[in-house]
């Protein structure tokens, strides 16, 4: 249960702001901003400082290892590093779940792998539940519950949580 | 928090820029519209401002020398001292025409004002005023005339001995002031033949040429030949007179028509004026409405091409008053940049133009005043626009 109370349109956007991280399977970041404010912006719609949120941002980068590229503008980055930059922002204020759509689609499987070590790295590191709706058969091993969609019916089966 | 119209002008500010750039040459457009009425307005009241009088005597019933034609007896300006109240006045006499200089054909006012009296130039710039009887002329900066040019108005060369600025009629012609005697022979000046004419048809009418009458033919003739008239007064009143007062008595004892100079502002302004002026209101309407719906297209657009972003900004849960914040502080600054555009434009091709361009400080005010309400307002619709994005686009390819 992530929320018990009446649905109103403000509730939903703190919800998504606070409680849900998006991975999208394009990054969809907002051009206009360096990957630092990209990450920092959210935490600064929750009220955080500035210079506190971009700290934070950049932890957060340095954690994806996309450091370097911290004050790149989004369309000097390539779509790896763009696609850990958005996860970066994700959880940026750490919520308790991700949401993530085809999150390794634009990759190649060597990149693909290491977005999903990441993620699981993170999940663990942040007690983040993630969610990730994948075609990707070389991920899913990963993955420690596993709902098929098949004919518009889900059968459920145990995960591997395979460690990369 | 950070400024997100700020930076996403910094994203793309060449196009930002040229998008100002665009709408400030309108914005000028319209600004130089005002700035010709104004000038209208300012090209009327200069020859009353620079006449120095307070009262303007005319024919009667008439709407002065400007409005309607004016003809008054050049001795009235006698009667008119003995009256209480009256200072000084001076007699002037206005004829429109066509002067050349320098090959070309120029259209002026021709003023004829006795010298020292009241009705010479004012803002002598170069030159000296007029100090004899005959052929000398002072003329306005704007008829490219210099001192010592020759100019011919009618039959005559006249020397320009001095050079005025803003000097110009209330139709914006410039002014070439010449001696009143000069200025009645211009007015009036027949050519040979037809004072030939005009002798032949007198000597041959029994009830002029009386036989053993000779002087009555004479004086007949001199009569015909000389011109005596004036198209008005300017009268300046006593230190502390009421100059509405004095016109009343003017009026009501000499029978004549008087106006003060606030009516005379009044004639030229409201009556002589009028609809040039509606005829530029109507267009400066017409110019805002277009570009207020430029605008509002402009910002549309600009928002419409940030629609994926917007989406995103939702989805993180960025709040409506920031996104429309973005939009609305993006439209204002797009209408400040238009604005000292437009305003650079219009003093830049000001001077170029062959009337005067009054740019006052008040009307840019209130031009850019009008510009931010306008920004504002086009915004509304683009911001309408960008809160009704469903976050759900982001995601939606």
């Amino acid at each position: 249960m992530i929320y018990d109370n009446a649905w109103k349109r403000a509730d939903l956007r703190v919800l998504r702001r606070d409680r849900i991280g998006f991975v999208f399977q394009a990054p969809y970041l907002i051009p206009f901003l360096d990957a630092t404010d990209n990450v920092a912006l959210l935490p600064m719609l929750a009220g955080v400082a500035n210079a506190e949120a971009r700290a934070a941002a950049l932890d957060m980068l340095t954690a994806l290892d996309v450091q370097h590229r911290a004050h790149a503008r989004i369309p000097e980055l390539s779509g790896g590093e763009q696609q850990r930059v958005a996860i970066a922002r994700a959880l940026a204020n750490k919520p308790p779940i991700i949401l993530a759509d085809e999150p390794t689609a634009p990759l190649d499987s060597e990149r693909a792998l290491a977005v999903v070590k990441i993620l699981n790295r993170l999940a663990q590191e942040f007690q983040t539940a993630i969610i990730v709706v994948t075609h990707d058969e070389k991920i899913i091993p990963t993955f420690k519950r596993i709902y098929h969609i098949r004919d518009g019916k889900t059968y459920e089966e145990p995960g591997e949580g395979k460690q990369l | 928090m950070i400024n997100l119209a700020r930076r996403d002008v910094a994203n793309h500010l060449g196009r930002y820029l040229l998008t100002g750039f665009g709408l400030g040459l309108l914005i000028g457009v319209t600004l130089t519209m005002a700035g010709v009425y104004r000038g209208m307005v300012d090209d009327a009241k200069v020859l009353l401002r620079a006449g120095g009088a307070d009262i303007w005597v005319v024919q009667q019933n008439t709407l002065g020398p400007f409005a309607e034609p004016s003809s008054l007896q050049d001795d009235v300006y006698r009667s008119l001292e003995g009256l209480p109240g009256v200072s000084e006045t001076g007699n002037v006499a206005y004829l429109t025409m066509q002067v050349k200089h320098a090959g070309k054909d120029l259209r002026v006012m021709v003023a004829g004002y006795t010298p020292g009296r009241l009705g010479g130039p004012a803002f002598l710039i170069a030159g000296r005023p007029i100090a004899q009887s005959h052929y000398e002329a002072v003329a306005d900066a704007k008829t490219g005339f210099k001192v010592g040019d020759q100019v011919r108005i009618r039959r005559n060369n006249y020397s320009v001995v001095g050079l005025t600025r803003r000097m110009v009629s209330s139709g914006g012609d410039p002014m070439v002031f010449i001696s009143l005697k000069d200025a009645q022979e211009a007015q009036f000046l027949k050519d040979n033949e037809s004072i030939v004419n005009d002798r032949n048809r007198l000597s041959v009418n029994p009830n002029v040429n009386r036989p053993g009458q000779a002087g009555v033919l004479k004086a007949v003739e001199a009569i015909q030949t000389a011109s005596r008239r004036v198209n008005a007064v300017l009268v300046r009143v006593k230190q502390g007179q009421d100059p509405r007062q004095v016109a009343d008595n003017i009026k009501r004892w000499k029978h004549l028509t008087a106006y003060t100079s606030t009516d005379m502002e009044d004639i030229l302004v409201a009556k002589l004026i009028a609809t040039a002026a509606k005829q530029i209101a109507l267009f400066l309407i017409i110019l805002a409405v277009v570009s207020a719906a430029i605008v509002a297209f402009i910002i549309y657009t600009m928002t419409l091409g940030k629609i994926k972003e917007i989406a995103v900004l939702k989805l993180i849960g960025t709040p409506d008053r920031t996104i429309a914040a973005m939009i609305m502080q993006e439209a204002l600054g797009l209408g400040v940049i238009g604005f000292f555009v437009g305003k650079f434009a219009a003093t830049l091709w000001a001077p170029a133009f062959p009337k005067y361009v009054l740019l006052e400080t008040g009307d840019a005010i209130r031009a850019f005043v009008i510009t931010l309400v306008i920004c504002a307002l086009a915004s509304v619709l683009a911001i309408r626009a960008a809160l009704r994005i469903d976050p759900a686009e982001a995601i939606g390819g």
